[in-house]
């Protein structure tokens, strides 16, 4: 068939950040496939450069607005691995809490407001208004709102957190805050599965593809790893040392986006919560076990469409971690006046590596007299750019019969799938001040 | 006939576009009073038709001149949206260096000359590219001031940004100084309007909403003497949010 | 020694916000974001900030760090004990403490003030108030009232007929003003320009500055508003019988003087007076105010009318005078009696008082024969939320209609 067409997407909608698709066939052969990242670049690097122990995880959480509290946290948790720091058990729990806050608030509204509409077939969540499904909607809404005043109250502030520090925290919240907070999450749950059902109903427009590839998180033997665990691939298992993430993190410069590129065993390898749920499915608690079979999704999935139904399967799991976290801190007898710790140093090396709600940061910091002298971070979303790149080039053959229009659209929905937080990846590095 | 609003970003974290959709269930009353007819984070509908503009993130190369004049001409009202838009704010800190070495350190010897997608240079304002009619400050910008000003816009009154610094809102909050804390914080020269929420959550003040007067510099030194502060840790918090070239 | 302590003063008002006893308040209209419902509330607001006396058309009467920072010691220490008998200090000391400069301790202010001279002027900031609130119910509390008719007199002037909803007539004094709200917009003071006999309603000339103003010229007949008020003192006609009166203008000025001048020459009160004169001087010719009513005082022999204007632009046909209103004073004869016998009111821009009082005094006019009004920025209207203060002066209670010796020697009278 002799088909001459072009697809240029530019600045996907229903995204975090700039991406273009782009996308040229001539004659019903594909002449190019195109995921290009246009996001302009920040530096980062030069921002943290020289500055104060206590000012980068102010700096870093401005990275993104979505995900502000994980880098904040991978900050803070690589600036305390230099210095020597070691937080209380409370501030453990309570970072615990904030990383289900930030991964409750980001797949809500991933799922709800940019993944959703293409499910039920509209150009975004406004036009759901005065409809049968106003009422899913705001159920959506609800639990989005849970979500921020969770972050609110634990850390302050949702966008960009004020009370994590290094150390600990600036203020904790009391007892009675604490229980009330789980008894809004208690009231919650059949909020949440009444949101799951409705996802599966429209779960048949979710395109069945496949792709074979390398799935990379952190996996712990406690827990479902979040904020603490061990690199672990699909591919060659538990990675022994966390510092040495380079060896499995290698990325290189392409011209069609201003972020990088990563690969380890193949070409490319996919972070986030699909990634998470191939390798801790086991450690789910038991309601979010009940949703995952609700979707029939088992590891390993390949299909990087079910990494939004793995956010719904994690923000099921969130609450009961939540509800069981706050019930830890409550008979521990939380102290609402634990101030944070103090530095042991004034120098070190310190890497922080976090799940966020779309994949695996790492932070790693040298700092030299309590300034920063090396940072380099290496983001969620860059990992995740070579996959996409690989992802198209082997759906588009598949879907090259469709209407233009079909074609631009499942595309699309492939991009938004990964939930890519775009801004953030155009920051990564490895610079060296002198 | 409601305001059409267009929502526009640029080099920015969407931090200050995701406190609108933080409006929660207030964005169905948002949707009442105005049209939004492109909201690119959330939104596939676009127009170009619209009366107001509201743009987040700052302009870092040619390319995104180019598009923030465009938008300047379709719009009758143009209003900045949070300290990256408004001042810069921290993508500012960057223009300490210049743009070539800043490039160099990040991209090494990679290939990029002729590609306009790295084509920085220092990093700008709004303000420094085309005129701009309101401004809502803060990193990020507060939901309940965003409220006021778009109200005040249906309204056809003037938005009334606070001109009196944060420790008017931090006293009303009944919040213990943080200067008696020990640490240094910024709030007697910084903008009021976010309710003073960092000291309220025993975090210092960055400026992040603008200062506004420059007090004098024997005034600064008396007072970080009486409560044994440094004046190196002053220098480089204030640099934060708004970095301004020593000329 | 201000300027000295004030140079350190980074305007926070630190020192207001955490005072017992500062109770300087604002009020803010705040609307919902339906544009459905909103609320009028009260906040604190400091006398330390520079805005605190701005008005809508953007002027502020206390700028410089160096005249509120004094303000809030002579308040303290001075206007509030003359009023109300006691120091207004506790000695907490709190403000002491916030203040990051040190400079807000009331007993380093007070001892280093004790090594002046004591000047005897400070009896003069307080003005034995006159006024009475008759019904205390509607201070606070807008009562309904419509647009009956409204008329553009210049390009920035729009001129309102307002009749109260329950058809009560506003039993104003000439002299006094009203604030008018408009729900969500806001609450802003204007001048009764009618006399009080024009009941049930009442007149009122607007010039667009600010929000509430502007959005008044967007309104039509018919269209709701609230209003509070008489407030003010008014004129003290009882004062004025017998003697020859003088009425000189400037601009926007003419608003207010109209309600004194209307009530002075309605029929059944003209002959309570003696001479009558009436000086008005514009910027332009196209920013005349009621040119029509003021032909009529030229053409009646009961009253001499003189009318200038400061220049005339070239497209503008004018025939009258051109020249600043100092020009029309050597217009009027007055030998030493009938000067001593004459009471002159001066209305007009902050610029022009000094002139006009001066030629006035040239006049041989004595000053305890001159009165003024005066614009501050009238809040509450009653004397509480302390931002029309001149000195330890509530504009909204004591005036705004002053003898000029009253606050001839006040500071911050005219700037």
């Amino acid at each position: 068939m002799s088909k001459n067409f072009n697809v240029n997407v530019e600045h996907v909608t229903r995204v975090e950040g700039h991406g273009n698709i782009v996308l040229n066939v001539e004659k019903g052969k594909i002449e190019k496939i195109q995921w290009q990242v246009p996001e302009a670049p920040r530096f980062f690097e030069a921002m943290l450069r020289g500055r104060q122990y206590t000012e980068l995880r102010s700096i870093t959480s401005r990275i993104c607005g979505i995900c502000s509290i994980g880098h904040s946290l991978a900050s803070l948790k690589a600036t305390e691995n230099a210095l020597d720091v070691n937080i209380s058990e409370q501030t453990s729990l309570l970072r615990h809490l904030a990383i289900n806050a930030e991964n409750m608030q980001s797949h809500i509204l991933h799922v709800g407001y940019l993944a959703a509409p293409d499910l039920f077939g509209v150009d975004s969540v406004i036009p759901l208004v005065g409809t049968d499904h106003t009422d899913a909607l705001l159920k959506i809404i609800k639990l989005h709102r849970l979500s921020n005043k969770m972050s609110d109250l634990i850390c302050g502030r949702t966008v960009h957190p004020i009370r994590l520090v290094v150390g600990g925290f600036s203020a904790v919240p009391t007892e009675k805050q604490l229980i009330n907070l789980k008894k809004n999450l208690v009231d919650s749950i059949e909020t949440t599965k009444n949101v799951a059902e409705v996802i599966l109903s429209v779960a048949d427009n979710i395109p069945d593809f496949t792709r074979e590839t390398e799935y990379i998180g952190l996996s712990s033997e406690d827990e479902y790893a979040f904020y603490d665990g061990s690199i672990t691939s699909t591919d060659t298992g538990v990675h022994s040392d966390n510092n040495d993430y380079k060896s499995i993190m290698n990325e290189f410069v392409v011209p069609q986006s201003t972020a990088k590129y990563a690969k380890h065993a193949r070409d490319s390898y996919m972070v986030g919560a699909l990634a998470r749920f191939n390798l801790n499915s086991k450690q789910l608690h038991p309601l979010a076990k009940e949703i995952a079979n609700m979707f029939g999704l088992k590891p390993i999935s390949y299909n990087p469409f079910m990494n939004t139904i793995s956010q719904v399967i994690e923000f099921v799991h969130n609450i009961e971690d939540s509800i069981k976290i706050i019930d830890q801190l409550v008979e521990a007898v939380i102290d609402d006046t634990e101030k944070p710790e103090k530095i042991n140093a004034d120098e070190g090396m310190g890497v922080g590596i976090v799940e966020v709600p779309r994949g695996i940061l790492v932070h790693d910091y040298i700092i030299k007299d309590k300034k920063c002298l090396h940072a380099n971070c290496i983001i969620p979303t860059n990992q995740n750019h070579a996959n996409i790149q690989k992802d198209m080039e082997e759906f588009v053959p598949q879907i090259i019969d469709k209407s233009k229009k079909e074609i631009e659209l499942n595309l699309e929905m492939l991009v938004r799938a990964y939930d890519p937080c775009i801004s953030c990846s155009t920051h990564y590095l490895d610079v060296k001040f002198v | 006939m409601k305001p059409r609003v267009a929502f526009f970003d640029f080099a920015s974290c969407e931090g200050c576009q995701l406190q609108i959709a933080n409006l929660e269930e207030e964005i169905l009353d948002l949707i009442s009073i105005v049209d939004v007819v492109s909201f690119r984070e959330i939104m596939k509908e676009h127009s170009d038709k619209y009366d107001i503009a509201i743009i987040e993130g700052s302009i870092m190369r040619p390319m995104d001149e180019k598009r923030i004049c465009k938008i300047r001409s379709r719009a009758k009202i143009l209003v900045a949206l949070g300290a990256c838009a408004v001042m810069g704010g921290i993508n500012k800190i960057r223009n300490q260096w210049s743009a070539e070495e800043v490039k160099r350190e990040v991209y090494g010897d990679a290939d990029i000359k002729d590609n306009d997608f790295f084509d920085a240079f220092q990093t700008k304002a709004i303000n420094e590219i085309v005129p701009v009619d309101y401004y809502i400050y803060g990193c990020p910008i507060d939901r309940d001031e965003f409220k006021r000003v778009i109200t005040a816009l249906s309204l056809g009154k003037k938005p009334e940004i606070p001109t009196y610094p944060v420790c008017v809102e931090c006293k009303k909050n009944e919040n213990v100084c943080l200067f008696e804390l020990g640490k240094f914080c910024l709030g007697p020269i910084t903008r009021a309007g976010c309710n003073a929420i960092c000291p309220t959550n025993g975090s210092a003040c960055d400026g992040c909403r603008g200062i506004l007067k420059k007090p004098e510099v024997e005034s600064i030194i008396e007072i970080l003497e009486r409560y044994d502060l440094t004046y190196e840790e002053m220098k480089s918090r204030s640099i934060l949010y708004n970095y301004r070239k020593e000329e | 020694m201000w300027g000295e302590k004030s140079d350190k003063c980074l305007e926070c008002s630190s020192c207001t916000m955490v005072c017992p006893t500062c109770f300087c308040y604002d009020v803010k209209d705040e609307v919902s974001l339906n544009l459905k419902d909103g609320r009028r509330i009260r906040t604190w607001d400091s006398c330390l900030l520079r805005d605190f006396t701005k008005i809508g058309s953007g002027e502020v009467f206390r700028g410089d760090v160096r005249e509120r920072f004094r303000h809030r010691f002579y308040r303290k220490g001075n206007y509030l004990p003359e009023r109300y008998g006691f120091v207004a200090c506790v000695g907490c000391g709190r403000c002491g403490i916030a203040c990051l400069p040190d400079i807000a301790d009331p007993c380093d202010v007070m001892n280093d003030l004790s090594h002046f001279e004591k000047s005897d002027y400070t009896s003069r900031f307080f003005i034995e108030q006159k006024t009475e609130t008759k019904d205390k119910t509607t201070i606070h509390v807008p009562r309904s009232a419509t647009i009956k008719h409204m008329e553009k007199l210049t390009e920035t002037e729009m001129f309102f007929e307002i009749e109260l909803d329950d058809k009560k007539s506003l039993c104003h004094k000439p002299g006094q003003f009203v604030e008018v709200s408009i729900f969500g917009i806001g609450e802003a003071p204007i001048s009764v320009s009618s006399s009080p006999s024009s009941s049930p309603s009442f007149e009122i000339v607007v010039r667009k500055v600010g929000n509430v103003t502007t959005k008044l010229f967007t309104m039509s007949t018919g269209d709701k508003l609230g209003i509070r008020g008489p407030f003010g003192n008014g004129f003290d006609v009882k004062s004025f019988e017998k003697k020859h009166l003088l009425f000189a203008s400037g601009g926007i000025g003419l608003v207010p003087m109209r309600s004194i001048i209307n009530y002075v020459l309605e029929k059944e009160n003209r002959k309570r007076f003696k001479d009558v004169t009436i000086l008005y001087g514009a910027r332009q010719p196209s920013e005349v105010l009621f040119m029509g009513e003021i032909e009529e005082w030229k053409k009646s022999s009961d009253v001499k009318c003189e009318l200038t204007v400061d220049q005339c632009v070239d497209d503008e046909t004018w025939s009258g005078n051109v020249g600043l209103i100092t020009t029309l004073f050597p217009k009027i004869r007055l030998d030493k009696y009938d000067s001593k016998n004459t009471i002159a009111v001066v209305i007009g821009p902050p610029v022009m008082y000094k002139f006009a009082i001066r030629s006035l005094e040239t006049l041989g006019i004595p000053d305890e024969n001159i009165f003024v009004s005066l614009e501050r920025r009238m809040k509450c209207g009653v004397g509480k939320c302390g931002h029309c203060q001149i000195n330890g002066i509530y504009v909204c209670k004591e005036g705004p209609v002053f003898n000029y010796c009253q606050i001839k020697n006040l500071p911050e009278a005219f700037e």
